[in-house]
This record gives structure tokens, C-alpha cells and sequence, in this order.
């Protein structure tokens, strides 16, 4: 720091102060609470005055101190002056467009995956043989698998099967695929009947998937993990891809349009990792019609299309993925926003969800004032004057009077403090010195003079 | 605490009435009584406008309808109407107070004294200023009759509790008793050396007009800084802006100071050497470093150091 010269040391300390202002104008300079006017008189008496420069600065709280009480009093005029600083401004902007770019990158390789190749689907659990050798599909029901937690996929699942699985959050997974019985086969060929427009060509995925999943059932993957298998016009009766591709493609989609029931047979629905045969399943799904879901989380990464010779960077890519997201849940887990209660100065309880930065007033009776809090978790214990207590065990959603009382005494005096260990033992202290003592969150209580 | 003796005038006693208070005042203290609790601790509406209207008087002298009731709004009031009610002595008010402050007057007091048993000292007097231990013209006067609600009120007794341990450190600062001067030496100081050459006068003239266009924040850090010894955190607290503005507008200030004075004395027909002279080699702003010095002229041994005896079988003979 630059020193002062002693000249101007000397006439600064010999400035005439003139009249000192009273306490309750340095506690309100204090507490910002005075308009610019008066805070400017002030300001200019302290800077000439010692004497009550000094009272000011014992008078001032100590940091832990102002840190809580006045949080919400410091002059947000003063902070917006902070952010309105360009070099902030232009920061946080710049900021924005690193983190927006980071993203895109992040994702970019699996948006830039070439639909390889199709699924081949082995041999499941309920003995259903699908080929991969001649592109056939056969009809596979996966509704009624209950979509496990992420990260821990069951043994039994297989690589193919979970190169179709997308890490979204769809609840169920349809898919209605031709063969498990000869009349669905007859039923789903004639259904489809138009040939598969280059949507399924390999590369990069096409919009015009979306149309063709929603208008005639060919080849779709549907948006929010709800997709249609769909296949050209075969030499069997089975729904067969085109074997100049041989592909199965599951492709993101937006939003899809209803589709008509006749023309609409399979349907895919992602994010489902365990994938189970179930024959009879398939029959009742067979006689539903296909519909369209609406998109519940981020369809575009949910739909792939699956080669058989890139299964490893398919899942590689998935792998990826899914540790992107496990790792920004478990960032966010270690900054959880810290709740916090408190009494303001008039007596009303306040809750923050922020760790402090904003207040906001809980209703917990009509004129009512509070003087003392204890919480643990949701469960919340308030206190007042004349044996006032309220109990709230979700959070302060709902309150409840509580009255202590033995069989010959009744809480009434002021509650000064209260407090509980856990949600069942507590002890509330009153002006008067009495201590009222419970054990079972507030049912019983027991007095201690 | 004992019980409080009060009799059933004192409530009027104690709120004095307010000389011409403007008719706006009643609506105003009509819409803020129904919102505190006045009623409970006896003060009734005209009570509440008496007292707004003494505060007014106070801080606002003539003012419109408009400025009067921002004016009203922005004061504390249910806590002014408590301290009010307690300095005119009502129980409840005194049983409300004890919860809230009682205990929160002896965290002031450790917090200011920094020890326990002048914290004790000092909250206890100041309790006893605010019950009111001083009689005037027959009456017991209450410290509290002098809150004004403009700050909170656990604020408002933190700064007198810190002005009563200010004025009482001044007061023990002032009395030192002989024995802690003989510890000190003082009776064996020399006197004052001559006073240095006298300054400039139109040094003093140019720095006075250069401090006096400052403005008064400016002028406070500089205060703070250089002559109370705060440090940048503390004036950061006291202006509520972060401490990294103190440090640049502190040697912004600082900076400009000396341009202006270099400028303003040359304004004055001093040289920019003669000006710059002047405000460097102020005798003031010479340190000796007498310690050093003296060190180097005592270098020799004054007194020879006794040799110490070697150990037999060290080796050495």
C-alpha cells in the first residue's frame, strides 16, 4: 500500500467533526438502512470523526455473526453494481459458450456415429431364434421389462441387447417384431407393406426417419425412446430388413406425430436394459395398436443404429455416456443446496433452500411470532411467547399445535430455547427457567424446574 | 429480574406528546399499528402517532405526506414499539424484551470487552440504563425512550454498549496509576525533543483544500487506514462493499492525493521540485533506525566474555 505522507496525515486527523450523530443513526449507516442522503451525512461525519469511527467498528458484529443475521440486508444494489462490472458480464458470457461447446463436443461423437449396422439378435432366454445372417427380425416383446438401475446392468444381458438400450429414463420399452407366431407374422407382414425409403441407408441419421416411423412404420426409432422397428416387403412372411443393408434402425426423433394404428405395428422404446422374452407378452402387444410416446429425456442419444462388426465402439460410445452422466450426478450430489431455518427479528420463521442467500417466510399460524427454532431435517420444532410451540415433521408444509403438559402443570411461560437431539428427544427452555423434556417427539413430556 | 414497580399514568408519562404533528400521521400509525404488536403491550393507536410523530420531528422536520410515510414504513417498528413500551414501563413489554435481548446483551458485551467479566460489567450497566436507574423531575428515565427504530434494535444496543466501553476505556486511559508508570519508565523519559520546523503554510493550505474536495467515503477509508488502523476487511465490512474495492480505491485515493497536492502547491509558485520537496521531506517522514545504529557504532566487545572451560578428553589437548 502506498504511504501516506505525514502531512497529510496530520491535517487529516485535525478536521473538525461537528456534531456526532446519534446511535441510531450509526446503527442504521451500519445496517445500510439509511437513504443516500442521510447515509452521505453520515459517511461525512465519520470520516472525520475518530471517536465515532471507533464505536462503529466495535459496535460491528462479528463476521460469523453478520455473516447470518445480515445476509439478507446487504444492499443488493450494491451487488448488482458487481455484476453490471463488464468483466464479469463479458465472463460469464464467455463462460456459457465453453460449456455449451464442451457439451456439443462431448456429444459429438455419438451423434456422429454411423448407423453401422443392425442388431443381430441371438438366441434369447425364451428360446426365440432371430437371425442375423439373412436379416430377418423376428418379434421380440420387451414391455414388460422393468427398466433396472443404471450403471448396474443384470449378467445375463447381452451385448446386442444392450447396443439397442439408451441411458434415458423411459419407463417402458415396446418392441413388436415379427415371427414368435405364424399369424402375427401375417398379420404384421401385410401391415407392412411399403418399401423402407433410404432412411435406412448407413451414416449419418436422417429426419425423415421420424416421418416414416409416425406415417407408415418404416424403419423408426422413436423419439423419447419409443421407436418402431419396421422392415420392407420380404420373401418371407417375416418382417426382413432389405438385404442390400440388412439394418435395424432405431433412429431420433423429436417429438412424433401420432400415428394412424393400421399402418404403425412396432414399436421400440428405449432405455431398457434387461431385456426378457416373453411370447405371450408379445401376442398382447401384437393387438394393440402402435402409438407413438411422448418424449420423456434426451431421445436423440437414445436411438442407435447397431453394426455388428461396431459393437465395441457402439458401446464404447454408451460407456462413455453413461459416465459423463454418472460423473456430473455424482458433482452434483457434492453441491446439494444446504436448507436452512431461521427466526428473523419480528418473529416469523424463515426457510432458505439456497444455503442463505434468499429467505422465504413459512406461514405457520396467523399472527404468530417466534423466538425460538429447532430442526432436524424435516422435522421442526418452533417456539414462542406464552407456551407457544408448533411441530411440523415435513419440512413445514404442515404445522401442528403442541401443548406441553404433566398431569399438574402446563407449558405457559416464554419459550427461549428448544432443543432437539434427534426427532424424538428434545428439551424446551422458558424464560422462567423451567425445562420441559420429551422422548417421544412431543407426545409425552415430562417438566424439570 | 425482579418484578417492575409501574404505575397507570406512566405509559402517557413516557410518550411524549408531539407538538403539531401532521394530520397524515394518524393514517399512517393507524395502518402500522394494526401490523405490530402495540396493542399488547398497551399502546393504543394515538399513542403509536405520538410517537411517530416524535421521530419525525426528529429527523425529518417538515416533510410531505409521501416522504413521511416512506419515512414511517422504513422504521423498525414493532421493535420501536417495543422499546418504547418498555421505557414506559409495561410488563409484557419488559418479558418480551428479557427473552429476546437478555442474553443477547451479555454476547454484545463479550463481544466488545472481549472478557468475561467486563462483558458481565458492561452489560449489566447498560441493563440498568435501560430500566432506568436515573430519576429526572421525580421520574425514572429509561435509555430505551431514546431509541428511534431507524436500525434494529439489538443493533441500536450494540452501538451504545460499544460507545459506553469506548468512553470507559478513555476514562480508565486517562488514570494510570504510579506504580504502572514507574514499570514503564515514564518517570525517566526525556522530554519532548524541539518540535520540527514548522511547515508550510501553503503545504497546509494546498492538503486541507485537496482532503476537503475528497469525497466522504474516500476521505473515510483514508481515515480508517492510516489513522484508526483498520484493516481492509473491517472498512470493507463497515461500507458493506467487498474488501478488494477498499484496496483499490484506497491507493486510487492515495495516488491522486499527491498529484493533486504536487499540482495545487504548484499552483501556489512552488517548483515541481520545491513541491515535491516539500511534501517527501517532512522531518516527520524520516526514520532513524536508532537500534541500528547504535549497533554498529557498539561493535566492539564492551565487556569480554569469560572464557568457558573445554571438557577434559574432548580431544583439543
Amino acid at each position: 500500500m502506498n504511504k501516506l505522507p505525514n502531512i497529510v496525515r496530520a491535517r487529516l486527523s485535525a478536521i473538525e467533526a461537528g456534531d456526532h450523530p446519534d446511535p441510531d443513526l450509526l446503527t442504521a449507516f451500519a445496517e445500510q438502512a439509511l437513504a443516500e442522503q442521510e447515509r452521505f451525512k453520515v459517511l461525512a461525519h465519520l470520516s472525520r470523526c475518530s471517536d465515532c469511527r471507533e464505536v462503529l467498528a466495535v459496535a460491528m458484529p462479528s463476521l460469523s455473526t453478520a455473516a447470518l443475521a445480515t445476509a439478507s440486508s446487504i444492499d443488493t444494489a450494491r451487488r448488482r453494481s458487481w455484476l453490471h462490472w463488464p468483466a464479469v458480464r463479458w465472463g460469464a458470457a464467455a463462460a456459457c459458450v465453453v460449456i455449451v461447446g464442451s457439451a456439443v463436443l462431448m456429444k459429438r461423437d455419438v451423434l456422429m456415429k454411423p448407423p453401422a449396422r443392425m442388431v443381430a439378435l441371438q438366441k434369447d432366454d425364451a428360446g426365440v431364434t432371430y437371425s442375423s445372417n439373412d436379416a430377418s427380425i423376428k418379434t421380440k416383446d420387451l414391455s414388460v421389462v422393468p427398466a433396472p438401475q443404471r450403471g448396474s446392468p443384470p449378467p445375463s444381458v447381452r451385448d446386442e441387447e444392450r447396443a439397442v438400450e439408451a441411458p434415458s429414463a423411459s419407463t417402458r420399452r415396446q418392441s413388436q417384431l415379427s415371427t414368435p407366431v405364424p399369424d402375427q407374422k401375417k398379420a404384421l407382414a401385410s401391415n407392412f407393406t411399403r418399401p423402407v425409403p433410404a432412411a435406412v441407408l448407413p451414416g449419418r441419421m436422417r429426419p425423415e426417419f421420424a416421418h416414416s416411423a409416425t406415417g407408415n412404420g418404416a424403419a423408426v426409432g422413436g423419439a423419447a425412446g419409443v421407436g418402431s422397428l419396421a422392415s420392407t416387403p420380404t420373401t418371407n412372411e417375416s418382417l426382413d430388413l432389405p438385404p442390400s443393408n440388412g439394418k435395424i434402425i432405431a433412429a431420433p426423433v423429436a417429438p412424433p406425430k401420432p400415428a394412424a394404428p393400421a399402418t404403425e405395428e412396432v414399436q421400440v422404446t428405449a432405455a431398457v436394459p434387461v431385456i426378457e422374452t416373453d411370447a405371450a407378452g408379445a401376442r398382447d402387444k401384437q393387438e394393440l395398436p402402435g402409438k407413438a410416446k411422448a418424449p420423456s429425456g434426451v431421445a436423440m442419444y437414445d436411438a442407435l443404429v447397431v453394426a455388428p462388426s461396431q459393437d465395441s465402439s457402439t458401446q464404447t460410445a454408451l460407456a462413455k455416456e453413461a459416465a459423463r452422466k454418472a460423473e456430473m450426478k455424482r458433482v452434483e450430489t457434492l453441491r446439494p443446496p444446504v436448507a436452512r431455518w431461521t427466526i428473523s427479528a419480528d418473529g416469523q420463521l424463515q426457510h432458505s433452500v439456497d444455503s442463505g442467500k434468499t429467505w422465504q417466510p413459512v406461514a405457520v399460524a396467523e399472527n404468530a411470532t417466534f423466538r425460538a427454532l429447532s430442526a432436524n431435517g424435516p422435522d421442526l420444532w418452533v417456539g414462542g411467547a406464552s407456551g407457544l410451540l408448533y411441530h411440523s415433521t415435513d419440512a413445514g408444509t404442515h404445522w401442528m399445535q403442541v401443548k406441553p403438559a404433566t398431569a399438574d402443570a402446563t407449558l405457559t411461560a416464554d419459550i427461549a430455547a428448544i432443543e432437539f437431539i434427534n426427532v424424538r428427544q428434545g428439551k424446551i427452555t422458558t424464560s422462567t427457567g423451567e425445562v420441559w423434556i420429551t422422548i417421544d417427539g412431543g407426545q409425552t413430556w415430562r417438566r424439570q424446574t | 429480574m425482579g418484578s417492575i414497580p409501574r404505575d397507570s399514568d406512566s405509559m402517557d408519562r413516557a410518550i411524549q406528546p408531539a407538538a403539531n404533528a401532521p394530520p397524515e400521521l394518524a393514517t399512517i400509525a393507524g395502518e402500522l399499528h394494526a401490523k405490530c404488536a402495540a396493542e399488547q403491550f398497551g399502546l393504543s393507536c394515538d399513542d403509536l402517532a405520538r410517537i411517530l410523530g416524535e421521530v419525525t420531528k426528529k429527523y425529518l422536520g417538515a416533510a410531505g405526506p409521501a416522504q413521511l410515510r416512506v419515512f414511517c414504513t422504513s422504521l423498525k417498528i414493532e421493535e420501536l414499539v417495543l422499546a418504547r413500551a418498555c421505557a414506559a414501563g409495561n410488563e409484557r413489554a419488559w418479558e418480551v424484551f428479557m427473552v429476546r435481548y437478555r442474553e443477547k446483551l451479555y454476547d454484545i458485551g463479550l463481544h466488545i470487552a472481549r472478557e468475561d467479566s467486563a462483558a458481565r460489567e458492561l452489560s449489566d450497566s447498560l441493563y440498568a440504563d435501560l430500566y432506568g436507574t436515573v430519576m429526572r423531575n421525580g421520574e425514572r428515565v429509561s435509555k430505551l425512550s431514546s431509541y428511534t427504530g431507524r436500525g434494529s434494535l439489538e443493533g441500536w444496543l450494540r452501538t451504545v454498549m460499544a460507545q459506553e466501553h469506548v468512553n470507559r476505556y478513555r476514562r480508565q486511559k486517562r488514570m494510570v496509576s504510579l506504580d504502572e508508570e514507574t514499570e514503564e519508565g515514564a518517570q525517566f523519559a526525556t522530554p519532548d525533543p524541539e518540535p520540527a520546523q514548522a511547515v508550510d503554510a501553503r503545504l497546509e493550505f494546498v492538503t486541507d483544500e485537496v482532503l476537503g474536495a475528497l469525497a466522504a467515503d474516500e476521505r473515510f477509508i483514508l481515515a480508517a487506514y492510516y489513522l484508526d488502523g483498520r484493516t481492509l476487511a473491517e472498512i470493507a465490512r463497515i461500507l458493506a462493499v467487498h474488501e478488494s474495492t477498499i484496496s483499490r480505491k484506497l491507493d486510487k485515493v492515495v495516488k491522486s492525493l499527491r498529484k493533486q497536492v504536487l499540482a495545487g502547491l504548484a499552483r501556489k509558485g512552488m517548483s515541481r521540485r520545491q513541491a515535491e520537496e516539500a511534501l517527501a521531506i517532512d522531518v516527520r517522514d524520516i526514520t532513524l533506525n536508532l537500534r541500528d545504529r547504535l549497533a554498529q557504532d557498539s561493535s566492539p566487545e564492551a565487556f569480554h566474555k569469560k572464557k568457558v572451560a573445554t571438557p577434559a578428553g574432548d580431544g583439543s589437548g
